[in-house]
């Protein structure tokens, strides 16, 4: 009988060696954006279109034209972003590059990047400055703009 | 517990077979006052058997791997050598290959030291090196970007840890012996890679994420004695 309890503790304890992946998600593609003003204050920012550089047609681009924060997917092929924003007074230009790096959270699992090194490359807007470098779901901001 | 339990079992023979002999096929009595007592009496050799075992269970990971000791008093010296890595399957989302060599030096004390038949219950620490070499092959995730598929590969890759390490080697007939380790492997540091992807499996330590690991090794060894072993008989 004891001998029975022992290998069913021993196969218990070897089915909690055979790790199964969740295969959820642990990265984030999305940079987020956010406007302030000159006093650091949330200020939206108008404008009439957003042009993506070498972005398919249906991109996810967002339909209201007046934000205090936006959100992009940056593209795992790439390490620059370009974003044209036409406003009523002209065009202003946001280029931002980083590091896409392949992660295996597990063979069972796709493959994941792992985006980080965000870095402004150009702005026209009176200041662009990086929060966070560091691409991730638990970040509110990563690049903040001085409208 | 029951662990535990049939541990302390087979000390509780080891201590009584040793209050009722003088000398042993393997073993005689010195006092504290002997010179001789770290001479290498000595060199055990031994094959892993849980490895090609867990194999057939998990045909992701093989692991392969030699050991030897030598004793110095209720000391040994420990250098364990092996192969390993991680296979995916067909089945699998993304195609990741590690393959690899590993070391392990380090020292165990032997905790039933006045054992005549020189079975050992060891507490041991060891320091890792591996060297590796991985590739992966994937689709990323697109989130609206042209999707794409990844053929990526490393070579040069190493990590080096620590391990804590507790177990056994009985002695089965003559010169064979068996015994396991468990090991716990942590303070992994000085990892390099090429920087095109994030290292998944290094061999001998498991999976590179973790901050620390499991590990067991069931040996199978052969010691090769040249004298008896003097050991402090208890009174």
């Amino acid at each position: 009988m004891n001998n029975k309890i022992i290998m069913a503790l021993v196969l218990l304890s070897s089915w909690a060696c055979n790790d199964q992946p969740s295969c959820l998600p642990e990265q984030s593609d999305i940079v987020k954006l956010s406007f302030v003003d000159a006093d650091g204050k949330t200020q939206n920012l108008t404008y009439t279109k957003l042009v993506v550089k070498d972005a398919p047609a249906d991109f996810p681009v967002p339909q209201d034209t007046s934000l205090s924060a936006l959100n992009i997917p940056l593209n795992p092929n790439a390490t620059e972003i370009d974003l044209t924003f036409y406003l009523a007074t002209g065009t202003n230009h946001l280029a931002l590059t980083y590091r896409a790096t392949p992660v295996v959270l597990h063979p069972k699992c796709s493959l994941e990047l792992r985006y980080d090194y965000l870095a402004v490359k150009e702005s026209d807007f009176s200041k662009a400055t990086i929060i966070d470098a560091v691409i991730s779901t638990e970040t509110s901001t990563n690049v903040q703009i001085t409208l | 517990m029951v662990f535990w339990g049939l541990v302390l079992g087979l000390c509780q023979q080891v201590v009584g077979q040793v209050e009722n002999l003088q000398e042993t096929k393997f073993a005689y009595k010195i006092d504290t006052t002997a010179d001789h007592k770290w001479a290498p009496t000595g060199i055990r050799v031994g094959m892993d058997i849980a490895g090609p075992i867990y194999n057939l269970w998990e045909p992701r990971i093989f692991n392969y791997e030699a050991m030897a000791d030598i004793d110095f008093s209720k000391f040994f010296g420990v250098a364990e050598i092996g192969t390993g890595g991680y296979q995916a399957q067909s089945s699998d989302l993304t195609n990741y290959q590690s393959s690899g060599v590993f070391m392990r030096i380090g020292a165990d004390v032997n905790m039933i030291a006045r054992d005549p038949h020189l079975n050992v219950f060891f507490f041991g620490l060891r320091y890792a090196t591996s060297t590796y070499r991985e590739s992966v092959q994937g689709a990323t995730p697109a989130n609206g970007w042209p999707a794409d598929v990844k053929s990526l590969e490393q070579s040069g890759s190493r990590a080096n840890w620590a391990e804590m390490n507790i177990g056994m080697r009985v002695r089965l007939k003559g010169p064979f012996f068996a015994g396991y380790a468990i090991r716990l492997k942590l303070l992994k540091h000085n990892t390099y890679n090429e920087g095109r992807f994030d290292s998944f499996f290094i061999p001998g330590y498991g999976v590179a994420a973790n901050t620390t690991n499991w590990g067991v090794s069931y040996y199978i060894q052969y010691r090769v004695a040249w004298k008896k072993k003097p050991i402090f008989w208890r009174e």
